[in-house]
């Protein structure tokens, strides 16, 4: 589904990521770990096609498409969806309306029916069950005056409605207490397909207690520098990343 | 050397009928004129607005039977049929003109027609004796407009609609009209009403609205500027507020090559309240300039004042917004926020916000942000698989709209969030 081979990009001057190998097939779960700054959140831009970041070498192909000539808008529709960090507030626009719009321009872009808006309406309410959402946040605007647990429960009602082959995202653990970090998880899980694959970025281990990586690859300075599977977060856990900033800096791997 | 007004604005060649009570303040008026230089950049209150492409012309007021009942306006708002008086080149045009759902208590009609009672209301808040220079070429040359006034308590069930339509028609040059309106309010009545000015070909507009609204009455007045892009518009907006009154006005520009917004609200009783809301959408090399001054004269009145810009390729928008808070007008709580988005490196906007405040117990404050779409925000659209064109349209609307929404009436609503996607196409995309 996804190959990254020798991925390499910058902002501006900072070269971020030195040099990327990975392989993601469908249905598989893939945690990507590392000390802040290392590049996690860069890999998740970069893939999502994020204009400000330049790759400056290697290649990435989704379902056979090489996804680099592709814009942010044509790999979303290709199946590829980011779930933000710190999501975006866009004052004045309605999440009801900027949904039906996202929507709509992937069911255009996949052949499939658009909704209209008491179409979209039926459609959207078992999704908010899924995320334990109120309607209500139907109709405020896109995020505006969202808590950061809203932000994040936004982003996965998003997933849900997009329904994309490869969804990454980028510390959905970030700004959520315990219990709306289980929701969201389970939540995830429970959009979990054979056909669709998970890219979890993520800082600490808590959150793949609910959703269980298949593969956890760790990131340092740009580069890999660990794979392994689930038993690695307990590790990571235990030990926390200086081991890996110490074994690296001194040159022994 | 300044030209004169009286030489860029002469008296109409043809012969227009007026009332007699008109002519203590014409006659005012036009000697006003006769000493006014003509405003330049020099002048604080035009620094960024240079008129001479205004100058450069021969202006011309027609008053003839022949421009009346053209090609109607197209596809008005469908809520204010049966509340509709229609102006052709500022003369009162029958035929397209039509207040058949209005009941009594409430006078809507044309200036040279209303009620006596109605008539002691004109000029006095567009006083011959200012210094505004527009204003008084109005007075002196206007040869009618729309009068207003609701009875004490009333409140007429439709929105009151007055159109302002130029067409140039029959003319050599530019055509000038000078549209007048005269809103009176008596105490706890209430009215919506809209004020629309459009046309086609090259014609200045130079329009005075003046309202009064009585203790406790209740205005929503949405003004839609939508002139032909060679068009040239001037407004000036006198209005007092009384006791407890509220006003909510709310002025929409599109259109006009060079156009100058001058809103002056005087709060005249305690715990009145306004709302003054203006969105500007031009483009091209349009240049729009709105100059506002809200006086709180008396304490324990409220302000809140929102002007938006979305200014495209080499546009130029201007915003003065003065509030002046008077000695001893305590608790006075005013706010002003401008915000404007240039779509182009080429599209340019000069704001100043001027707070004067001579009271000790008060709430004031203002914001100014200017800025682009922002990449983050058009980067979270695309995302989603929103296209570039989609996703700044998306923001566009999004920029705009807590301004519209302050339209009352839906289908206006409507075609303007449809405008400020297709700016490239009319209000009115289906004509």
């Amino acid at each position: 589904m996804l190959k990254i081979k020798n991925l390499a990009a910058r902002i501006g001057g900072n070269q971020v990521l030195k040099g990327i190998d990975l392989e993601v097939k469908p249905g598989e779960i893939h945690t990507i770990m590392g000390p802040n700054g290392s590049g996690k959140s860069t890999l998740g831009k970069v893939l999502a096609g994020h204009p400000a970041y330049e790759v400056t070498a290697g290649e990435v192909y989704f379902n056979g498409k090489n996804l680099l000539e592709l814009t942010a808008d044509e790999r979303a529709r290709a199946g590829i969806f980011l779930g933000f960090q710190n999501p975006i507030e866009v004052p004045g626009v309605s999440n009801s309306q900027f949904l039906r719009l996202a929507y709509n321009k992937n069911a255009e872009a996949n052949g499939q029916d658009e909704l209209d808006p008491l179409e979209f309406d039926d459609f959207i309410q078992g999704k908010l069950k899924l995320v334990k959402m109120d309607s209500d946040f139907m109709d405020r605007g896109l995020n505006e005056g969202f808590s950061g647990g809203e932000r994040k429960r936004n982003e996965i009602l998003q997933m849900s409605v997009l329904e994309p082959k490869l969804a990454i995202l980028d510390e959905l653990d970030s700004g959520l207490d315990i219990d709306a970090l289980k929701v969201l998880g389970e939540a995830v899980m429970a959009l979990k397909r054979p056909d669709r694959a998970l890219l979890v970025i993520t800082h600490f281990p808590r959150i793949l207690e609910t959703i269980k990586p298949d593969y956890i690859h760790v990131l340092y300075s740009g580069k890999f520098v660990l794979h392994g599977g689930s038993e690695l977060a307990l590790e990571l856990e235990a030990k926390g990343y200086d081991w890996i900033q110490a074994e690296n800096q001194s040159g022994r791997r | 050397m300044t030209e004169s007004a009286k030489a860029l604005f002469p008296q109409s060649a043809m012969s227009i009928p007026r009332p007699t009570d008109w002519t203590r303040h014409r006659k005012l008026a036009e000697e006003k004129i006769h000493v006014s230089p003509l405003p330049t950049t020099d002048q604080e209150d035009w620094k960024y607005l240079d008129l001479s492409p205004v100058y450069s012309q021969a202006f011309n007021q027609i008053w003839s039977d022949a421009s009346l009942s053209q090609a109607p306006v197209e596809d008005l708002a469908a809520e204010t049929a049966g509340g509709r008086l229609l102006f052709t080149n500022g003369r009162f045009d029958s035929d397209l003109s039509d207040i058949s759902a209005l009941r009594g208590g409430i006078y809507f009609s044309q200036l040279t027609e209303t009620a006596p009672h109605v008539i002691k209301y004109f000029g006095n808040l567009a006083t011959p004796d200012s210094s505004d220079l527009f204003a008084n070429i109005n007075t002196a040359r206007f040869g009618d407009g729309a009068a207003i006034y609701v009875s004490k308590g009333q409140s007429p069930e439709i929105p009151l609609h007055v159109v302002f339509n130029s067409n140039n028609i029959g003319t050599d040059g530019q055509s000038i009209t000078f549209p007048r309106v005269l809103i009176v309010l008596e105490p706890d009545a209430r009215a919506h009403l809209v004020e629309e000015y459009c046309g086609s070909g090259k014609y200045l507009t130079n329009s005075v609205v003046e309202v009064f609204l009585g203790e406790g009455a209740s205005l929503r007045h949405d003004r839609i500027q939508r002139e032909s892009p060679a068009a040239f518009h001037f407004c000036t907006l006198r209005a007092n507020i009384a006791k407890s009154a509220s006003y909510t006005s709310t002025t929409i520009s599109l259109g006009a090559a060079i156009y100058r917004h001058n809103p002056k609200i005087t709060f005249a009783g305690e715990h009145a309240e306004l709302e003054l809301n203006g969105l500007t959408l031009i483009n091209a090399e349009q240049i729009a300039d709105t100059h506002s001054l809200i006086d709180h004269a008396v304490s324990n009145c409220a302000s809140r004042q929102l002007q938006k810009y979305i200014i495209g390729d080499s546009a130029h928008g201007i915003f003065n917004g003065q509030v002046i808070v008077r000695p001893g007008a305590q608790r006075t709580n005013a706010g002003q926020s401008s915000r404007g988005l240039l779509l182009t490196e080429r599209a340019r906007i000069d704001t100043k916000p001027q707070l004067e405040i001579y009271a000790d117990d008060v709430k004031c404050g203002h914001g100014a942000t200017i800025g682009q779409l922002d990449a983050d925000e058009l980067f979270y659209l695309q995302s989603r698989g929103l296209d570039l064109n989609s996703a700044r349209n998306l923001l566009l609307v999004g920029f705009a709209a807590d301004v519209i929404n302050h339209l009352a009436l839906p289908c206006l609503r409507h075609r303007l969030l449809h405008h400020v996607i297709h700016k490239d196409q009319s209000l009115y995309p289906n004509s």
